[in-house]
């Protein structure tokens, strides 16, 4: 389970070059899977500039995703491929597993140690350097987080990561990746006194004095695909997490009730933090099926860090109805279209909005010249890219039928495609192939009916402790298509089409 | 004032650092420094006080990580040691650095192997860790005693056993160790604990009952000191060993008492909640095969383990169920259970606040899915349990990545079988195409396309025998009916067919198609999108199987056709021509006479461009001139290697068509043949002064001469040419005609190639007297030492020319020393006098390259007496003895032209060599030349 090497490469933005920024190589590691792997099979590591332009070859950063290299895209590569593990040819041979996942305009790669060297190629399922190798990247990518275009190799929080990284895998195995733990146990004070009972490894530092205070956060995420069509289906999925920061003395246990509210499906299963011990992860049905009635809580006991953490993931698969029904058409040529939306919130969603704001992008079009609209409710205005226009809806849906609608008329100047732009167009939607965005965020309230039954947590051993529990529903992505016009899609399953 | 100058000197650290890292060879050349030099710089670096502790932070790693290129030998490993040693006590805090100075220790020591080279000084290392974590449940020390663990457990991995006799000693220490680095200690518990058992298993003969309980509660000796056992050899602890015996297959023996091992082991899993992710995976590792070697150790301890892993957010955590599953299987899990793990695994991968990489592992995972003991998870296949409730989980949504929408696609194509009547699978597997598909209908090019694509082959590779073929079939030829430009992506995909089953029909079925829509397509739909279809119907032009005449006159529509876009003709005759090349190359031409030569005849006398007119007649030439298997081969020869046999086009025109071509020279990739140095002659320099020279010219005459073009000695080294032991080349085989070529650099002249006649494999076999030698002339531009590639060329017993590459030639800086000339009238002392005093004379010009230098070597008087013998004799000019004292005066010419005079006065400690040159260049050389006499020495 360990690391022979790691980089961070820069992408290559324009003209400008991408390089390594970052290289951390492991010598007893590497001095392991000389003795480990048979010598047809060992590769050294490359230099830096090696690994990079390696890199980019593999993955075919020097040439527009657009154009067809064949090096990069042949459809051959579909029977080899394992992302996010590749094989990258350098001048000594062909290095694999390199783990490679991209963030912020980085480029997170490391190589972990195959223990049974005298296969080739193992199943990534056999390689527990893998699923290592991985979870480092994404606390590296954590760590160093979003970087100035700018950023080199003596960039400040290059440097915090070398420090970083000498605590968490001094040899090039992980003992301990967490940023906040890593962080207390360098900085903790010497102390005088020994412990009376066993410290965990991932509290290092304990709370002294202070009021004890638990807040739990929900936050639920909706996205949807609306084309208001009779052969098509809208399609929508609603999934969160539930954060937990838990600033309590000691190491005590807390546990929770995760309910739903009444008349709401039951929670998919739940993915939870290492720190539950348990938890009723699976699926249950509860009493869903009398009207009326809820569905159990799902109980979660856990030992909480000392940070703040994700203590569940969740997804709620059962929702029969979406919070907001849309209908768009638009019809016209290149100069003009006329537009129609209308939007309809559906009863009992919390008619509350933090925001509310429909955009329309026009994409492969010029920019709008002018635009004549009339609403229902709310004001519309052009984006400041002249690409899109933005309806912002208001805080409520106003009257009895919960609607609102939209008409307008967009003037377009004409199109130049050699014409270089910020704002990135669709090649899909040319002519009537178009979509409206919604983006809407309502506090207090969930979708799923998902909530932390304050009244159940318990803290032990017992203390006075404040309570506070946020829920928010956000949209991640919420489109909905033009009628009269093509749409993406995907193939539905078929009912019981395998019976 | 001071502030600035240190933040100056940190900056230039940190960019050295980046430096070094980017090619340490390049930065050392540059910096004119060598290995030692920087390793001593950073240790200097690492005992200021000006410097910030994140930059010598950044110095430890490059020591950590580049030992190996840093540290030459042992003498440099130890004072390295030493001084990190110093270091370490001279810091007094618990920090981040003050630790990583033991991990670099630990490291430079293990990368060094200094317990077999040095044992005491590795020993005495170990002896300080242990005593660092000696001091449990200390609170000053935590971080200090928690790498301490680290290293250990290094070592331990390195060197398994070492610590097996201090087993219940860390034991014990686990037990009692409270702070939050408690994980340390049990880390390197489990680990000694495995590498005992380990040995205990691989333990020849009897173990007695109580071995193991004694090993984990009575102290066989005290933590320090480290004792290595009297019969201590370097394999004693070695880790290469383990990986060839199989050891998995082996068991404790039944006698050995497991009631101490079961009770750490339940201490262990009793202390799993303490531990962060990393550290609780780590320890389960080594504990998952502890339980599979002893049969009384039960799986059933992990059934708690298990059950919280499978619910985990972190992915090694989540990881651990597949490593059990795939150890223990049924022994562990019930059918239920691998239900509920699949489940999970299935939900992972579509859980959207989960990374997206992170989704693809799962999908991954998936395919090798552990089923049985047995099973290694080699073959790609869905896990038997995986049924009609999950398929639907497989197909791709509108909010899945174009990887995503991959990977499901791939398991899809698995879990439905085409083949029935209804159908269905069919319809069902390329019906989920259609995310892709919508954008590329619309022209999208880019990663969508490519993964529809992929898809495509992904499907026919898995069901080239079904149905769903001819629906593949069907869709591709739909793509360029509405999108041409898909067609340098459609050639692709034909090329894979083609690659994975040469025996599809699929390839030629798709090309004879897209052949027959391209011909009956519009003409202005053609001229729209005219590459792309040119590029088709080029790759239908290698096709044998597809006749060709249609494509012919459709070819001479496309020219007579009078909206051809005339702008881009060079580039469009070019397309045009590699169609009739094609067809020239691969068709029997009898068949295509007259439409090739009409396309041809048009091309050559109505084309706008005359390069393209010219090789339309050439092809026309040949098409009327030659038969067509002596134009296939000649099309065929154009490849690089055939250019090189010595066959004319000529002959090949004249010929008969039945010639055989010679075969091309073979690369041989072994090296078969070797030089070994025999001597090296001392080349003397003659120096001819012009008749008449007077006495008080002589040294301007000498330098004008020496410094002249012309003027350029050799430096002559003969080489036995032998057989390299264990060469593929039989006993009595002859080499003929070989051809010995050596690269030259840009700092030497280019060298004759040797020739020698024959080499027989009897007198050549060993590199003795009786071996072949030839004898090299290297010519300088420039005094420096420099490597030669050579390679040699022959022709083998069976007639076949061979080439092979042999061990580069090296010339050291030494090599090139030659001695002073002899010249008529004018004494080599005289010579060396004036030359002396010339260049000290010089020396102070600006445009000068004269030079003066001094060196003190630490050498008594008796070494430097011998070294000189050994080293210098032919050199020295003169040896005068003044009180007692040998002083020696050195004179050597460096080819082609540069002087290097040396005055060498011993005493009783150190020898002090005065130096003049005329070539400034060289002192660093000759000063690396000079302490390398005193390494010598030790």
């Amino acid at each position: 389970m360990s690391v022979r090497a790691l980089w961070i490469i820069k992408l290559p933005v324009g003209d400008v070059d991408g390089n390594v920024i970052f290289e951390r190589s492991f010598p007893t590691v590497e001095k392991r899977a000389r003795l480990l792997t048979s010598t047809d099979n060992y590769v050294t590591l490359p230099e830096e500039n090696q690994f990079y332009d390696a890199v980019a070859t593999e993955l075919g950063l020097n040439v527009q995703s657009t154009q067809f290299v064949k090096s990069r895209d042949t459809c051959l590569k579909i029977l080899t491929q394992q992302k996010p593990v590749y094989e990258i040819t350098t001048v000594e041979g062909k290095l694999w597993p390199v783990i490679i996942i991209e963030q912020h305009g980085l480029l997170f790669c490391c190589l972990p140690l195959i223990e049974d060297g005298n296969n080739k190629r193992p199943p990534l399922v056999t390689l527990p350097g893998v699923s290592v190798g991985f979870s480092l990247l994404l606390h590296i990518a954590d760590f160093v987080g979003p970087q100035p275009q700018d950023v080199d190799q003596n960039s400040p929080k290059l440097i915090k990561l070398c420090n970083y990284l000498c605590y968490a895998m001094p040899f090039g195995t992980p003992m301990d990746l967490n940023v906040s733990t890593v962080k207390g146990c360098i900085d903790s004070k010497p102390i005088h006194s020994v412990p009376s009972e066993k410290q965990p490894a991932w509290k290092p530092v304990l709370m002294k004095g202070g009021k004890s205070h638990v807040q739990f956060v929900i936050t639920e995420n909706v996205r949807a695909v609306l084309y208001d069509s009779h052969t098509l289906n809208d399609v929508w999925e609603v999934y969160g997490t539930v954060n937990c920061k838990a600033e309590l003395e000691g190491i005590p246990d807390v546990t929770v009730n995760l309910s739903v509210a009444p008349n709401h499906p039951p929670l998919d299963h739940l993915i939870v933090h290492p720190c539950v011990h348990t938890a009723d992860t699976d699926e249950s049905t509860g009493n869903a099926s009398i009207p009326g009635s809820s569905p159990g809580p799902r109980r979660l006991r856990f030992s909480p860090p000392l940070e703040n953490f994700v203590l569940c993931h969740y997804t709620s698969s059962h929702i029969q109805k979406l919070p907001i029904r849309g209908c768009f058409k638009m019809k016209g040529d290149q100069k003009s279209v006329n537009l129609l939306v209308q939007l309809k919130l559906q009863e009992n969603v919390k008619n509350s909005f933090d925001y509310c704001e429909l955009q329309i992008p026009f994409h492969n079009r010029g920019i709008i010249v002018n635009i004549e609209s009339t609403t229902t409710a709310g004001t519309v205005i052009v984006g400041p890219d002249k690409h899109r226009i933005a309806w912002n809806v208001g805080q409520r849906f106003l009257g009895r039928s919960l609607e609102v609608e939209m008409n307008a008329k967009v003037y377009f100047k004409e199109y130049d495609a050699s014409k270089k732009s910020e704002f990135i167009h669709d090649l899909f939607c040319v002519g009537l192939n178009a979509y409206a965005q919604l983006f809407f965020k309502i506090s207090d309230y969930t979708l799923s009916g998902c909530f932390v039954d304050q009244k159940s947590v318990q803290v032990y051993p017992s203390t006075k402790t404040k309570l506070t529990s946020v829920r928010e529903l956000i949209v991640s992505d919420y489109k909905i298509w033009n009628i009269l016009g093509d749409s993406k899609m995907a193939f539905p399953p078929p009912k019981n089409m395998l019976s | 004032m001071a502030a600035i100058g240190q933040q100056q000197q940190q900056s230039q650290w940190l960019e050295d650092v980046a430096k070094f890292r980017r090619s340490p060879q390049t930065f050392l050349a540059k910096s004119d420094t060598d290995e030692e030099g920087f390793v001593l710089d950073i240790l200097q670096a690492l005992f200021s006080e000006n410097i910030g502790e994140h930059v010598k932070l950044q110095l430890l790693c490059i020591l950590q990580e580049k030992s190996d290129i840093l540290l030459k030998d042992n003498t440099s490993v130890e004072q390295t040691i030493g001084s990190l040693r110093n270091v370490f006590e001279e810091t007094d805090h618990d920090s981040i650095y003050k630790n990583h100075i033991l991990v670099t220790m630990t490291t430079i020591l293990i990368q060094h192997e200094q317990l077999e080279q040095q044992p005491k000084i590795f020993i005495d290392f170990m002896d300080v860790l242990l005593n660092l974590m000696s001091k449990i449940n200390n609170g000053l020390n935590r971080n200090v005693r928690r790498i301490a663990c680290e290293c250990l457990k290094e070592i331990e991995i390195m060197y398994p056993g070492i610590l097996s006799r201090k087993l219940e000693h860390i034991y014990a220490m686990c037990q009692l160790e409270n702070t939050f680095i408690g994980q340390s200690y049990m880390a390197l518990f489990v680990t000694v604990l495995k590498n005992s058992l380990e040995r205990l298993i691989q333990t020849n003969g009897d173990l007695h009952d109580n071995e193991l309980s004694e090993l984990l509660s009575t102290r066989r000796e005290p933590l320090k000191p480290i004792i290595l056992p009297d019969n201590f050899t370097t394999e004693l602890f070695s880790m290469k060993e383990k990986t060839h015996r199989r050891v998995s297959s082996e068991k404790l023996a039944s006698n050995v008492d497991t009631k101490e091992l079961k009770r750490a082991l339940s201490f262990v899993m009793e202390s799993s909640s303490l531990m962060t992710s990393q550290c609780l995976f780590y320890v389960m590792l080594q504990l998952i095969e502890c339980v599979s070697w002893v049969d009384d150790l039960s799986p059933a301890t992990f059934k708690s383990l298990f059950l919280h892993c499978a619910s985990t957010t972190t992915l090694p955590l989540f990881y651990l169920v597949f490593l059990l599953k795939a150890k223990f299987c049924d022994q562990l899990f019930s059918a239920s259970d691998g239900d509920f793990i699949l489940r999970r695994l299935i939900m992972y991968a579509n859980t959207p606040t989960l990374q997206h990489s992170y989704q693809l592992l799962c999908y991954e995972w998936l395919l090798h899915f552990p089923q049985s003991q047995v099973d290694d998870c080699q073959d790609v296949c869905i896990p038997s349990n995986l049924d009609d409730r999950h398929t639907d989980a497989f197909f791709p949504t509108v909010f899945n990545s174009i990887d995503a929408t991959l990977a499901k696609l791939n398991i899809l194509s698995l879990c439905l079988q085409p083949g029935s009547q209804s159908g269905l699978a069919e319809a069902t597997l390329m019906g989920c195409l259609v995310s892709l598909h919508k954008s590329v209908n619309y022209g999208v090019t880019g990663p969508v396309a490519v993964a529809l694509y992929k898809a495509l082959l992904n499907y026919y590779e898995k069901h080239q025998n079904t149905a769903l073929v001819e629906d593949i079939y069907k869709f591709i030829l739909g793509i360029i009916v509405e999108q041409p430009k898909f067609a340098a992506q459609t050639i692709d995909f034909v090329e894979s067919v083609r690659k994975i089953h040469p025996e599809s029909s699929l390839p030629v079925d798709l090309l004879r198609a897209l052949l027959e829509h391209t011909v009956s397509n519009k003409m202005s739909t053609i001229l729209d999108n005219l590459q792309h279809y040119l590029l088709i119907l080029e790759r239908v032009a290698e096709e044998k199987e597809i006749k060709q005449n249609v494509l012919l006159i459709f070819l001479q529509r496309l020219l007579v056709s009078s909206d051809l876009n005339i702008d881009e003709r060079w580039s469009l005759g070019n397309s045009l021509l590699r169609i009739c090349r094609n067809v020239l190359h691969h068709r029997d031409t009898d068949l295509v006479f007259t439409e090739l030569g009409d396309v041809l005849y048009i091309l050559m006398t109505n084309y706008n461009d005359i390069d393209i007119r010219d090789r339309a007649r050439f092809y026309y030439a040949l098409l009327t001139n030659l038969s067509s298997q002596k134009l296939t081969s000649i099309l065929t020869s154009f490849s690089p290697v055939a250019m090189a046999t010595n066959q004319t086009l000529t002959s090949l025109v004249t010929g008969s068509a039945n010639f055989q071509t010679a075969s091309p020279v073979r690369q041989l990739d072994d090296t078969i043949l070797q030089l070994t140095r025999a001597e090296k002659k001392l080349n003397s320099v003659s120096v001819t002064l012009p008749n008449g020279t007077e006495s008080g010219q002589i040294l301007e005459e000498y330098l004008k001469i020496t410094q002249s073009k012309g003027f350029s000695p050799a430096v002559v080294v003969t080489y036995n040419i032998s057989f390299k032991e264990g060469s593929s080349i039989p006993k009595d085989d002859k080499l003929y005609a070989m051809v010995l070529h050596v690269q030259t650099c840009s700092n030497y002249a280019q060298m004759k190639d040797q020739e020698i006649v024959f080499l027989d494999n009897h007198d050549s076999a060993d590199s003795t007297e009786s071996c072949t030698q030839v004898t090299l002339e290297f010519h300088p531009h420039e005094p420096v030492p420099a490597t030669f590639d050579v390679s040699v060329l022959f022709s083998n017993e069976s007639g076949e020319t061979c080439t092979t590459s042999l061990t580069p030639l090296q010339l050291s800086f030494e090599d090139l020393f030659l001695p002073l000339p002899d010249i008529d009238g004018y004494s080599r002392q005289q010579l060396f006098n004036d030359v002396w005093n010339f260049i000290h004379s010089q020396q102070g010009n600006s445009d000068s390259a004269c030079a003066e230098s001094v060196c003190s070597l630490q050498l008594s008087q008796e070494m430097i007496a011998t070294t000189i013998t050994q080293k210098l004799t032919p050199f020295i000019v003169n040896s005068s003895t003044q009180d007692t004292v040998n002083m020696y005066q050195v004179g050597i010419i460096l080819p082609p032209s540069s002087h290097l005079l040396m005055k060498i006065l011993p005493s009783s400690e150190t020898a002090v060599i005065s130096i003049v040159t005329d070539n400034l260049r060289i002192l660093p050389l000759v000063n690396r030349y000079l302490h390398q006499l005193e390494r010598r020495h030790p």
